[in-house]
This record gives C-alpha cells, structure tokens and sequence, in this order.
C-alpha cells in the first residue's frame, strides 16, 4: 500500500505516469511493441494471430489517456476524432470507453481480447498479463 | 411491388431511428448513435451543394442524404445505408427546371466476415475497393466538392457481389466477383444507383501500405446490362499522408472488347491544414471523353472551413481547358 502511494505521488510531481497495457492472463499474447499498440488503438489491427482484440480506453478527461495518446498514439485529440470519424463512415467504432482505471481492469480479466492501459501500480497486483511496460514522459 | 418493398426499406431503417436513446453511449457528432444497449450504431450524412458557370447557368442540389446502420459482433459486422440521391434539384437559368426525387436507394448494404487478421471477406453491395477516392466518397470526408472525373469514368462506384481480401503485413491482395444485377434494382427496377449499369464484373487488386506512403494497382472487367458492351480497366493509385498533409494521385485506362471506344485519365491532389479549421486543396487532373471526342485537363483550387470535422463548408474554381466548362462550387455538408 505504502509503495503504491509512494509510486502515486511520484507521478503526480511528474506530471507523467508509468503505465503498462495488460490483457487477460490466459490470452496467447504476451508482448507488444509501441507501433503495435498503436495499430491496434487506431483499428488498423484488430486480432492477434486469430484472438479477436478489444481496445479499451479511459475517459476523454483522464490524464492517462491524454498521455497515450500523445506519447504512444502521437496524435492530437482533434487527429483522433478526425481520423473515427472517417471509420465511422466504414462502420468502424473507436475502443471502448471505460470509465476507470478499476474498471479497465475488471474488463480485461473478464472479457477474452480485451486490452487496456492501466497506472504500472495498479497493476502490480493484479491477476493479468503486461503486455508492454511504458515508463511516461516522452520516449 | 418495387415501391412497396421501397416503403418497407425505409420504413424499416427509419424506425430504428426512434429505439435510439437512453442508456447509449454518449453522442458526438460524426460518429453516430448507439440503438439503446444493442451492438448497433445510426450514423448519416447530408449535403447540399451549389454551382455556377458565370454564363448564366447555376444549380442548387440536395446532393445526397443517407441513413446508415451498423454493427459487429465477433467476427461479424454489417453495414446497411439507404440514400436519396439528388432529393431536389432547382437549375437556373439555361434549362431552368425544378426537380424532385424522394426515391430511398440502396446504397450499401453488406455484411463482412473477419474470422482472422488474414482474412476478410464482404459479400453484399459495397463501395468497389478501387483506388482511394471511391473508398470514402461522400462529400463531407471528401477534401472538395466535386470528385475527380477519372473516379467516375473507369469502373463501376459500386460492386453487388462479393469480395475477399487477403493481408500479410504491409500487403493485402482482394479479388472481387458480382454475378447479379445491382442490388438496388430490387428496390427501384431500372432506376439504378451506379455510375454504369451492370450485372456481371470481376476484379483484383494489390495494395502496399508502409507508414506514411501507399499505393495500388487495380484491373477488372465489367458487363453493361443494357448496351452489353464489355469492358477492361486498369488503374493505379498512390498517397502520402500525415496528419496535416495529404498527397494522393490516381490514374486508370478503360477499353471494350471491340477495342473501337476507350477513355482514360489521372489527377494528382494535394491538401494541406493551415490552422486549426481550414484546409487548402490544389487538385490537376486530365480525362479523355471518347463521347465528346476530345481532351480535357482542369486545375481545381479549393479551400474549405471544418468549425467541426463532420461539419465542412467548402468552396472551389475549376479551371477547365474545355471551352466553357470552368465553374465554382460550393457546398455544405455534415456527418452526424
């Protein structure tokens, strides 16, 4: 507990969080690059090998979410909507919302595919596979 | 029966549109509207548009309004969207008339099989995956209100049939095949939603995507139904895309099988994001017209005004050196 705390306030005085993307612990995947993780938010990939993936996401306001999609998505929020929208056009939908780092959590370990990023903390203890570990701040 | 099974169609859609509502995802426009707690989603678009020559013709025209309605679930997903294509349409001047027509089209409606990242197969009526224009060709994803002729001139907009799409990293090959009429002649008979009517068409197709950069190369043969003239194509595509900038051509060659009558063409566009909201399109483009037995190349300068990305306000000049064909157009268009 005390070391969650500890990792906590360090990312605040930061300004920038470590983070790990995790998917369920029983899944044949067990690594992921960042221009994978990068496919696989904007749609360009949507499977595995022949497991169906499930991008989750955090809501618009959550400041890990603004993270990743600078960091590792390397694009705008506007890039973002502009680029959905074109896909919603060929009935494509962007990840899932998750309204919480918990519940991204709770998600990944029930449904098969799904994949999510996470605080490197709150995973520590949890039953999933990282599938890639990110540090936070610009790589 | 044609107009009641039209009737059936719309109603059928329009319906869905009431079951939107509470416990959905959050609306944001562009990107459609969850039907309650199904795996569907309601999306449309609509366009109104205007030109004028500046030699005593002008147009306006409710170009295209579309409902769409799509969903997946597992390895599937399926996409149906009905369109009135030129709802209303007031020309003045030269040949001033007014015209109106409320017949729904089926414009897509396919289902789409993905059972891995190496596979997937479309079956239906869908956009032909040809080139990169005619992917994603309404207006307001468009970068100008009008498309370039080569898009329109080579091969048939539309496929009815089936089409399975191989990828292996960078590479995806897709063979198409369409054995039937379009499918929109089950609705509206003769009255039909393609750039050429036809019933029988094949085609493959080769693309490479690495980051930035893409291209294509595309060949097929289609049927006319009605002149049962057959026809070849071959055609070539290529874009250079960031997040600001885009630079695509596209170029195709079409012949019948008497080798008596052929037509080709090619455009080269760039568009550029110049603050938050504007965009600048430089468009050159070069057609033959075995019809009008003669050349033509056109320079389009556009410019156009997104205050949100689903919204776009655009206006553009063409350039023609056809005699009497330069002209503006402006439109208003959104996706919702």
């Amino acid at each position: 507990m005390m070391k969650q705390l500890l990792l906590l306030l360090f990312t605040m005085v930061l300004g920038a969080q470590e983070w790990v993307l995790v998917i369920r612990s029983d899944a044949p995947l067990k690594t992921l690059n960042t221009a994978q993780i990068r496919d696989i938010y904007l749609g360009k990939t949507r499977f595995a090998g022949d497991l169906r993936l499930f991008p989750l996401q955090l809501g618009a306001d959550d400041p890990l979410r603004q993270q990743f999609e600078r960091e590792t998505l390397k694009l705008s929020r506007a890039a973002l909507r502009e680029w959905w929208i074109r896909r919603h056009y060929l009935g494509q939908r962007p990840p899932k919302v998750v309204g919480s780092a918990e519940a991204v959590l709770a998600y990944v370990q029930q449904v098969e595919g799904a994949v999510g990023y996470v605080p490197y903390y709150m995973a520590l203890d949890a039953n999933v596979t990282v599938l890639h570990y990110d540090a936070g701040g610009a790589q | 029966m044609m107009k009641m099974m039209g009737r059936v169609w719309t109603a059928g859609l329009l319906a869905l549109l009431t079951l939107t509502g509470a416990e959905a995802d959050e609306y944001r426009m562009g990107e459609g509207v969850q039907v309650g707690k199904t795996p569907l989603y309601l999306g449309g678009y609509f366009s109104l548009n205007y030109w004028n020559n500046f030699k005593g013709t002008s147009e306006v025209v409710v170009d295209d309004l579309a409902v769409m309605l799509y969903g997946s679930k597992g390895a599937w997903s399926g996409l149906a969207e009905v369109e009135w294509g030129d709802l209303y349409r007031k020309r003045y001047g030269y040949g001033a008339q007014t015209d109106i027509d409320g017949t729904p089209h089926a414009e897509r409606v396919f289902a789409q099989y993905e059972p891995s990242e190496r596979l997937q197969v479309t079956f239906g009526k869908f956009n032909t995956p040809v080139g990169y224009w005619n992917r994603m060709p309404v207006n307001v994803l468009r970068d100008t209100t009008s498309s370039p002729r080569i898009t329109e001139e080579v091969f048939p907009r539309f496929t009815t049939g089936i089409d399975a799409k191989i990828m292996t990293g960078i590479v995806s090959v897709n063979v198409l095949i369409q054995m039937t009429p379009d499918l929109d002649a089950a609705f509206n008979g003769d009255n039909l939603y393609n750039n050429f009517d036809i019933e029988r068409q094949s085609g493959i197709g080769v693309t490479l995507e690495q980051g930035v950069w893409s291209c294509g190369v595309n060949a097929g043969r289609y049927e006319e139904r009605v002149e049962e003239e057959s026809w070849s194509y071959l055609y070539a595509s290529g874009q250079y895309r960031t997040a600001q900038t885009r630079i695509m051509a596209e170029a195709g060659y079409r012949q019948n099988d008497d080798n008596t009558r052929s037509n080709a063409g090619g455009y080269i566009q760039g568009s550029q994001q110049f603050f938050m909201k504007h965009y600048a399109v430089l468009r050159l483009e070069y057609t033959t017209d075995y019809i009008a037995n003669s050349d033509d190349s056109i320079a389009v300068v556009g410019y156009t005004y997104r205050p949100l990305f689903p919204v776009a306000l655009k206006g553009e000049y063409q350039f023609h050196t056809r005699e009497n064909e330069d002209m503006m157009m402006v439109s208003f268009s959104m996706l919702f």
